[in-house]
Formats: C-alpha cells, sequence, structure tokens
C-alpha cells in the first residue's frame, strides 16, 4: 500500500543573539494529505513512464522490473520515522 | 498426585467403570496436560522466528561529541536521532540496487570506498535478500561512548 498521509514538525528555538541574526521561534506542523498529491501527479504519469521506459531500454534494464522495485520502494516508504533533536531544533517526519 | 487421576482409580476401585475405560481416561487426561505445553512451545517459536518490521537507529550524542557532530548537532544541546526504517523499504532498495549497470557499479563501489565502505553492490543480490534480511533480525549494534551512545536494532 502507498503512503497516504505524512506528518511533518518543525520546532526551533528563538535565538537571540547579539553576533548573529536574531530567529524568532518557529513550530510548525503540517499534515500532508498524500493520496491528494498522488491524484494530481497521476496525469504526469503518463509523460513520466514512456519516458522512463525509454531510458531503460537504453541502458538495457528490464523497464517492468525497473517499475516494480520502484513501485516497491515507494509503497515501502509507509510506516518511516525520522526524529532528530539537537536542542536548538527538532524536526519529526512521519509517513502513514 | 493429580485429582483427576486420582478419581479415575477411585471408580475403578469401585467398579464403576473397568481397567479398559480408566486407562483410556488416563490416557485423554496425559494428553490435556501435554497440550498446552505444546501450544506455548510453538507459540514461542513463532515468536522467535517473527520478522522483523523495522529497522531502527537510535543516537543520544553530547552536542560536542563526535557522532553529535556527525549527525548535524550543535552546542546548543545533545543531539538526539530517532529513525525507523521499514523492512520492505530496505528489501526495495537492495532490489533497486541490482538494477544498478554494471559499469555504474564501480563507480558507486569506488565512492563507497572512499567513504570507508568496503561494500560491493554486484554481491547484493535479490536471491540473497532474505538471507540478509534474517541476519538483520539477529543484529544488535550498541555503542556506549562518554558522550554518545548508538544503538542499531530490528523490532
Amino acid at each position: 500500500m502507498i503512503p497516504l498521509l505524512a506528518f511533518i514538525r518543525v520546532q526551533a528555538r528563538a535565538r537571540l543573539s547579539r553576533k548573529l541574526k536574531p530567529l524568532p521561534a518557529a513550530n510548525i506542523r503540517l499534515w500532508i494529505p498524500l493520496f491528494l498529491l498522488w491524484l494530481l501527479l497521476l496525469p504526469f504519469m503518463v509523460v513520466i513512464v514512456p519516458l522512463m521506459i525509454v531510458v531503460c531500454l537504453v541502458v538495457r534494464i528490464n523497464p517492468f522490473r525497473a517499475l516494480a522495485f520502484f513501485w516497491q520502494v515507494f509503497a515501502g516508504l509507509r510506516g518511516t520515522n525520522i526524529e532528530v533533536n539537537d536542542g536548538n531544533a527538532a524536526v519529526v517526519v512521519r509517513i502513514f | 498426585m493429580n485429582e483427576r487421576r486420582k478419581e479415575v482409580l477411585q471408580m475403578l476401585a469401585a467398579g464403576k467403570i473397568t481397567a479398559d475405560e480408566a486407562e483410556r481416561l488416563i490416557a485423554a487426561l496425559e494428553k490435556d496436560r501435554e497440550a498446552p505445553v505444546g501450544a506455548s512451545a510453538a507459540n514461542s517459536e513463532t515468536q522467535v522466528k517473527a520478522k522483523p518490521k523495522y529497522l531502527r537507529v537510535v543516537v543520544d550524542a553530547g552536542g560536542d561529541s563526535e557522532i553529535g557532530h556527525a549527525f548535524g548537532g550543535s552546542k546548543h544541546g545533545p543531539t538526539k536521532v530517532n529513525i525507523r526504517v521499514p523492512m520492505q523499504l530496505l528489501r526495495a532498495g537492495v532490489k533497486l540496487a541490482s538494477l544498478i549497470p554494471p559499469q555504474a557499479q564501480v563507480y558507486v563501489n569506488d565512492a563507497l570506498r572512499e567513504k570507508g565502505l568496503t561494500v560491493d553492490l554486484s554481491q547484493l543480490k535479490p536471491e540473497n535478500l532474505e538471507e540478509l534480511i534474517d541476519g538483520l533480525s539477529d543484529m544488535t549494534v550498541d555503542v556506549v561512548d562518554k558522550d554518545a551512545k548508538v544503538a542499531v536494532f530490528c523490532e
């Protein structure tokens, strides 16, 4: 199953420095409905897929195998979770 | 002695059941006693053999430590990294690596060697993939430094 939703959170503390340019605190939370994005990108696939098949044939790779593997990578993204926190900023990326 | 077995023997002594019937009842009681043990053993075996779903990388490093800097840490505080990668993505990645043309694999291998990773991509084949994933499920890497802790494991 392909990823349908992504969650991105970016938290940054305010920078109150005299030497560097001061930066305000940031707290961004984004829920991205990926299924809508895929629907929007679907028309472009009509162009991308034939182009990919041509490229695969040029480099002598089975295009159907390549497409299957790309699809697997795409579907495998579901469940990915990345959290990084360095004390000054925190970033969370979750793919559902 | 088991209470039920005692009851069967008492029934036999009282003449309520024959010796054959008593034997069959005792055999049935023995079976009942063995079944839960067997079931729990089978459960534990499936638990042991359950395939991992994710590869986890957990880093807890001090801001000034080398590992902290490697993960983009700053002097503002400790760096904490928690990454969960689905095994399915690893599988697909290895399969995708097998699609790299042999000419390009030489360049990739050279680039990896420059970074200190002596990996031969031509040896990564989808046929050996399950073996690799099984190997990963048994793998746990724990690095404990005075400033940093790194754990790589499967769950």
